[in-house]
């Protein structure tokens, strides 16, 4: 164990941004999970007379157009929307790869049927998916992360699918077949176990495409309800106002979006890197 | 400048990387007349190739000639200007590159890809292209060029699409041919025909030619003489009649010893003293044979690729089982490990027919133990999440049902100690391994379990020929003292000659022929047999060294 | 497709029968004479034979919001979804190719690096923040752009309806006043949307630019003295875009998704908003077509990169 953690240090040494890119994700998950004790002040309370005031000292981000701090509001919102990426990549990832790696392994009709849906599924246009899904299970944040695990399903199946047929017939596995080990025991103990790393990259990418598509819904008014503090359903708001010059309004959670699906990305890329340097793009 | 063709001068060849500079040639000289031909020999990591590359100026990015001199026909042109060398590619130098199907543009027809090389130099009409290309086509013997000139490499076989990569290179007549491993990754058979072919063509149009290869024999034919590199050194250089009887440096020394010859034992390859015949235990009557594959036929998408075979061995025998790719013969031999099923016929295993147990629940079967199998690359046949020591445990700990504790890892030392991995090494990753290193892991664990029935898949294919003769000989060991029965799988008679008692040569799914090996290899009946022979590519020891 | 949407029509929330129903005092009495009228009494495979049948005849339903049938709802709305995505997948492409293949062409130069900054931003800002900022930016402050509702401004009318594409109405007609207004409308959705997409066509196109340089055919084409700028097309780009055609058709149909966000956000009178508005509205008649028309989008668009395909790969039409 200290000798993993010794190689991790080593190798992020050589990778500057990748190590930038996981510690601002460790602080922003560190923000998300204490937002409640830390908001300089309550983020749903109105408080119309100090209404779409610009960033100023007292509120670092400005106010909205019920006078509540924006800052405030982001922070809390960071932990929804976190929540909601964490648990829909979760379930997708467990899901995916445990089905795709089972139809990798058998091969056979199933694998080339399983195949071809998730490409036809991919490249459907996942959004107008998830709207219609949120649409059909109603308007509930639950739904939204089901919504998103269903959408970011099919990446992981054609992931673990793909990783796992071209090993499937690797030296290794079959000498763990001729060692005694069942079928379903190399799938699980044997094949995941060296697909992880590969998919460590996929779930860092797909985070943050699970929180694009999470707030995308909640800004067209699907899934979270104002006033709960969402970034997507904050720049809803402030979209009225971006007319006027109220720029504070969307620009900062504009920001935090962006910053939150940088950071996933860059991780992502950076383990991408580390992992097989040849694929560096 | 009159008389040499090709100059080398001290070459120096480096490359970046993230872990730092890595020298991987150190100062080679050479020098090659017009219409000669020399052989460069190494092994992988020996520099030979970055050679060759940094006459065409092809490195990669990373690296850098650092000093020395590369003079053509008289002209430097080490740091030649891109367009310089331009002029001369193709025109003055050609290469041909080790596997022919990725050098090839896949979505160009390959006729077009023969005119691209003709029109690089030459102006001419798109009717004489093509006249021109046909005439390349038919001169590197492409039977019914006329019909293939629109086919794409996908759709022509390996040394196919070799003869169109020979044909590219001496489209514009060059004075000197450079020659990357050109028959690595074929058949035996196919290997000798490009060769001929390449040979034919270099005297007739006296090119000079480079050959680059890991294969003494190779070298040995086909050129006058031969220079052996050693991690990016120079070891030796000698007319090749001179170096093959007579090496000098113990290098080359080890690598000729090592390289099999018609004669050469196991014992031969590393310099062992000659080894008793082996004596088995007579056998009672009626003893069932250890194996008895009765008429397997394996289909794939309906046409057989292993077709009503049938083989038997007897307890501690050693029988190869020789075939080119396509042969059928890994299909077979992962039908008698069950692997994978069959589609028909039976194999009995000491009396017990184990075709009733399909392949996927075999593992939980008692016989499991009994047949092992050894893979073909080491290198991919390793979990790279087990370190040597898991690896070599795994079968124990499953088929034995051993507990971790003393008693495991006992066994575990003592298997690594008899096939002659230190025990420091048990802790380790398989990336931090050699490939002979991996090789010995990979037949640790195959008999950790004392099988009866050992497999062997092409256990040496991925080997550089040094490391091939000592996990022979370590292989050859195990048959001989612990009585082990070999299933030998592999494309080389020769090697196949050493290791086993008796042969079954394959061929697109039958059996060609079967017999001892001696006899077979000294008066083989199949015309088959006899090409496979022939193409074998040997030399043959001075009477001094042989012994 | 068509069966996928039968089947989101049916786990869709409620019993269509009741939105079918005169209001929400109808009685139980009418809502089973309408269930009787629609079918929805009939055993499912039945149902899903006659909407199928419904969706071949063009009959997709009325819409509760609009009052108008589904299909001419759409009709009404498509050109201007169509051209919206069009005109920003020509910009995305007129942007991503070159960028990709400067940056492969010089790895580790500055447009190189360049190039990917730009990727990596691009593709973490959300559509429908990089609009709002580009109505601010644009709008507000610079006054450039014109009041971003809709597809043409309160003073300019509407050409001619020939092909529904405003561009090509307008140039048809030969109201080059009106071209220019509606380009002027048309070029903050298109450019916001095209933000989005250049990230992945770019990236693609440099990774698959890069392999096919860096491929052993490549080499063999520099090892015969071929002249720089031919094996950079034919033997680079070529097979190069082949991969690149393949995330065109994925980013044609992200882009099809994102037009949702994108028309809301410009107030564009497309698809993507009608099927919004009716799905906030519980109207899922509308919702349904949407879904089936962006099906049938989508099948022509693989369609034609599967031909496109077979025109750049030979090895396809050869088999």
């Amino acid at each position: 164990m200290n000798a993993t953690l010794r190689h991790a240090g080593w190798v992020l040494r050589g990778n500057p941004v990748t190590a930038i890119a996981a510690t601002a994700m460790l602080v922003l998950v560190g923000l998300a999970v204490a937002a409640p004790w830390i908001v300089p002040y309550d983020p749903v309370v109105s408080d119309v007379s100090n209404a779409l005031k610009p960033p100023s000292a007292a509120h670092w981000a400005g106010t909205d157009q019920l006078g509540r701090d924006i800052l405030s509001r982001l922070l809390s919102a960071a932990r929804l929307d976190l929540a909601i990426a964490f648990s829909a990549v979760g379930i997708s990832f467990v899901a995916g790869a445990v089905i795709g790696a089972l139809c990798g392994y058998a091969g056979g009709a199933l694998d080339r049927w399983t195949g071809r849906l998730v490409d036809v599924l991919m490249a459907f246009p996942l959004f107008v998916l998830a709207m219609a899904l949120v649409a059909a299970l109603g308007n509930r944040v639950e739904n939204i992360v089901i919504a998103t695990a269903v959408i970011n399903l099919p990446f992981y199946i054609r992931f673990a699918r793909a990783e796992v047929s071209v090993r499937r017939n690797a030296g290794w596995v079959e000498a763990a077949r001729a060692g005694g080990e069942g079928r379903f025991s190399i799938v699980l103990r044997f094949l995941i176990p060296n697909i992880l790393p590969a998919m460590a990259v996929q779930i860092s990418l797909n985070l943050g495409w699970a929180i694009l598509n999470a707030a995308g819904l909640s800004f067209l008014g699907l899934g979270v309800q104002a006033p709960t503090p969402e970034w997507g359903i904050m720049v809803a708001e402030g979209a009225r106002f971006i007319g006027t010059g109220q720029w504070w309004l969307v620009a900062f959670p504009g920001l935090a979006l962006m910053l939150a699906v940088l950071c996933f990305n860059l991780l992502g890329d950076g383990l991408r890197d580390i992992l097989d340097p040849r694929m560096r793009t | 400048m009159s008389g040499s063709l090709l100059a080398v001068r001290d070459l120096h060849v480096a490359f970046h990387t993230r872990g730092g500079v890595v020298d991987a040639v150190r100062g080679v000289d050479f020098e090659l007349a017009p219409g000669d031909t020399l052989a460069i020999v190494g092994e992988s990591g020996s520099g030979k190739s970055v050679t060759a590359y940094s006459v065409m100026q092809l490195l990669d990015r990373s690296a850098r000639i650092k000093q020395g001199q590369i003079v053509f026909r008289g002209e430097d042109i080490t740091r030649a200007a891109p367009s310089r060398m331009k002029a001369l590619r193709g025109a003055a130098i050609s290469i041909v590159f080790q596997s022919p199907r990725t050098a090839l543009n896949p979505i160009r027809p390959i006729g077009r890809q023969v005119m691209d090389a003709l029109s690089a130099h030459e102006d001419l009409s798109a009717t004489e292209l093509r006249a021109r290309a046909l005439e390349l086509l038919e001169a590197v013997r492409i039977r019914d060029a006329e019909q293939r000139f629109d086919a794409y490499p996908e759709q022509l076989s390996g040394g196919m699409c070799q003869r169109v990569m020979i044909a590219m290179a001496i489209a514009c007549n060059p004075a000197l041919l450079i020659a990357d491993e050109p028959t690595t990754g074929l058949d035996v058979t196919t290997q000798k025909t490009v060769m001929d072919l390449l040979a034919r063509l270099i005297a007739e149009r006296n090119m000079g030619l480079v050959l680059i290869t890991h294969d003494l024999g190779l070298a040995a034919r086909y050129c006058r003489n031969v220079m052996v590199m050693e991690k990016g050194l120079v070891v030796e250089r000698a007319p090749a009649v001179e170096l093959f009887s007579n090496p000098v440096h113990p290098y080359t020394r080890k690598l000729v010893a090592a390289s099999p010859t018609f004669e050469s034992t196991v014992q031969d390859l590393v310099g062992a003293p000659p080894a008793a015949p082996v004596v088995r235990p007579h056998e009672e009557r009626g003893t069932p044979l250890l194996l008895d594959v009765q008429a397997v036929t394996k289909r794939y998408s309906g046409s057989p690729v292993v077709d009503q075979v049938s083989l038997t061995m007897r307890r501690g025998e050693s029988v190869g089982l020789v075939g080119e790719s396509g042969s059928g013969k890994s299909t077979l031999s992962r039908m008698i490990c069950r692997l994978i099923d069959h589609d028909g016929g039976s194999v009995i295993f000491d009396g017990q027919d184990i075709g009733d147990v399909p392949a996927r629940d075999f593992h939980a079967s008692p016989l499991r133990r009994d047949i092992q199998i050894v893979f073909q690359d080491p290198h991919e046949s390793l979990n790279p999440r087990f370190s040597a020591f898991d690896c070599i445990a795994h079968p124990v700990r499953r088929l034995l049902k051993l507990k971790d504790g003393a008693e495991l890892r006992q066994r575990v030392e003592a298997v690594a100690d008899r096939c002659g991995l230190p025990r420091r090494l048990l802790p380790r990753f398989p990336h931090q391994l050699s490939g002979g290193e991996k090789a010995r892991v990979g037949i640790a664990r195959a008999i950790a379990v004392e099988p009866r029935l050992l497999v062997l898949d092409e256990p040496t294919a991925a080997l550089d020929v040094s490391v091939q003769a000592v996990v022979l000989k370590l292989l050859d060991d195990l048959r001989r003292d612990d009585g082990l029965a070999f299933l030998f799988v592999s494309h080389d008679l020769n090697v196949v000659r050493m290791m086993c008692e008796r042969i079954v040569v394959m061929r697109r799914g039958t059996v060609v022929e079967e017999g001892a090996s001696r006899e077979l290899f000294c008066a083989p009946r199949a015309e088959y047999t006899r090409d496979l022979l022939a193409s074998i590519p040997h030399f043959e020891r001075r009477p001094s060294l042989a012994g | 497709m068509v069966v996928f949407t039968f089947i989101l029509m049916r786990v869709l929330p409620g019993d269509p029968a009741t939105f079918f129903a005169s209001g929400p005092n109808a009685g139980q009495e009418e809502i089973e004479q309408l269930r009787k009228q629609l079918g929805l009494d009939r055993p499912i495979p039945v149902q899903l034979v006659r909407y199928l049948g419904d969706v071949v005849t063009g009959n997709l339903g009325r819409s509760m919001t609009t009052g108008q049938p589904v299909t001419t709802d759409l009709a009404q709305r498509l050109p201007a979804s169509l051209e919206l995505t069009f005109f920003a997948l020509i910009i995305a492409l007129s942007l991503a190719l070159p960028l990709g293949i400067a940056a492969a062409l010089r790895p580790n130069s500055i447009i190189d690096h360049g190039v990917r900054v730009l990727c990596t931003l691009g593709v973490c800002v959300p559509t429908f923040v990089s609009g709002l900022l580009l109505i601010y930016a644009f709008y507000y402050l610079l006054g450039l752009a014109p009041d971003p509702t809709g597809r043409l401004d309160v003073f300019s009318s509407p050409p001619p309806d020939v092909t529904g594409f405003l561009l090509i109405d307008f140039l048809l007609a030969g109201d080059f006043e009106g071209l220019r207004a509606a380009f002027a409308q048309l070029v903050l959705p298109a450019a916001t949307m095209a933000l989005f997409v250049l990230a992945p066509l770019a990236r693609m196109t440099r990774a698959s630019m890069l392999a096919a340089l860096g491929s052993d055919f490549v080499r063999t084409a520099r090892s015969i003295g071929m002249a720089d700028r031919r094996v950079i097309l034919v033997y680079g780009l070529r097979n190069a875009l082949l991969p690149v055609l393949t995330i065109i058709g994925v980013v044609f149909s992200t882009m099809l998704g994102a037009n949702v966000l994108v028309e809301k956000v410009f107030s564009w009178p497309g698809i993507g908003s009608y099927a919004l508005d009716a799905l906030l509205a519980s109207d899922y008649a509308p919702v349904q077509g949407f879904v089936l028309l962006i099906a049938v989008i989508f099948v022509l668009v693989n369609l034609t990169i599967d031909i496109l395909y077979s025109v750049v790969d030979p090895r396809m039409s050869a088999e």
